[in-house]
């Protein structure tokens, strides 16, 4: 079993760099193997397989903003939603880790940091997860 | 009332922004590339998680303004996304089809490397777009 954590991957706002980045330092760093994520429209466009996945694995959203897109769409599509985390709430904890918002490309130091801090809060939703 | 106020000051830029696949990290950097850089001040990017939400800016947007999608891959999701909506995109860039057309292959190296040329092929667009525009308002000269 692996745990699907799905950002939003917003590309208008920052935040939303933030949430992608984030999941990745996760997959590839922190959590290797342990956990996956989809491309967020294929919920949409009714692909089978990705539905599956959502419904088949526990899930966790990272978004950017308040509009919570991908809490709200995996949990549309019957995800197993078991956590929804927000950026921004890990930015009120940490707020001198403020990003540019103009760095669409790619984040400066502090949406990096930010990103970090994420996947460290991320990590530890897997291990309960995964532990219990 | 100058001739500006009569053609849309903004195309959006949609990229599909997919996470499984190099080719929605190209989207997206490509994205930022035309509106940030090539074709600054022109274009506007959209959340597609938002349009999908059905967020009222972005709706207001899509209604209001020509758009260009960016799709990874031959699933077209971004593409998808607005049809479901009830629209259609001005223009659409799908990255693997760059991606043969060059004949190369993408891995997480080349990736910046396409990002710049799926940025060039949108910017390309982007003029095709305003042309279009202004080349619709064109018709046969009257004598006054």
């Amino acid at each position: 079993m692996k745990v699907v954590v799905q950002p939003c991957s917003g590309s208008g706002k920052v935040y939303g760099v933030v949430a992608r980045e984030a999941v990745r330092i996760l997959a590839e760093k922190l959590r290797p193997g342990k956990v996956t994520y989809i491309c967020l429209p294929r919920l949409i466009c009714e692909d089978e397989e990705a539905r599956k996945l959502i419904k088949e694995n526990p899930c966790i959203t990272v978004d950017g903003c308040a509009s919570r897109c991908a809490r709200e769409l995996v949990d549309e599509a019957g995800g197993k939603l078991l956590m929804s985390l927000s950026v921004v709430e890990v930015l009120r904890e940490n707020r001198r880790l403020k990003p540019n918002p103009h760095s669409l490309i790619s984040l400066d130091d502090k949406g990096c940091k930010l990103a970090e801090k994420v996947a460290e809060k991320l990590a530890l939703e897997v291990d309960r997860i995964l532990g219990a | 009332m100058g001739w500006e106020s009569f053609t849309p000051k903004l195309v959006g830029v949609i990229p599909c922004g997919g996470e499984e696949l190099p080719e929605g990290e190209v989207t997206r950097l490509a994205t930022g590339i035309v509106v940030e850089k090539l074709r600054k001040g022109r274009t506007s990017t959209l959340c597609l998680p938002l349009l999908l939400r059905k967020g009222e800016n972005e709706i207001s947007f899509i209604e209001n303004y020509p758009v260009i999608v960016v799709d990874g891959c031959s699933k077209k999701c971004g593409t998808c996304v607005l049809r479901k909506l009830g629209y259609t995109p001005d223009e659409t860039v799908i990255v693997s089809d760059v991606v043969e057309k060059l004949g190369t292959t993408l891995s997480q190296e080349t990736v910046n490397e396409l990002s710049h040329m799926v940025a060039e092929e949108v910017a390309k667009k982007v003029d095709m777009i305003f042309h279009r525009i202004a080349e619709d308002r064109r018709t046969e000269p009257i004598e006054l």
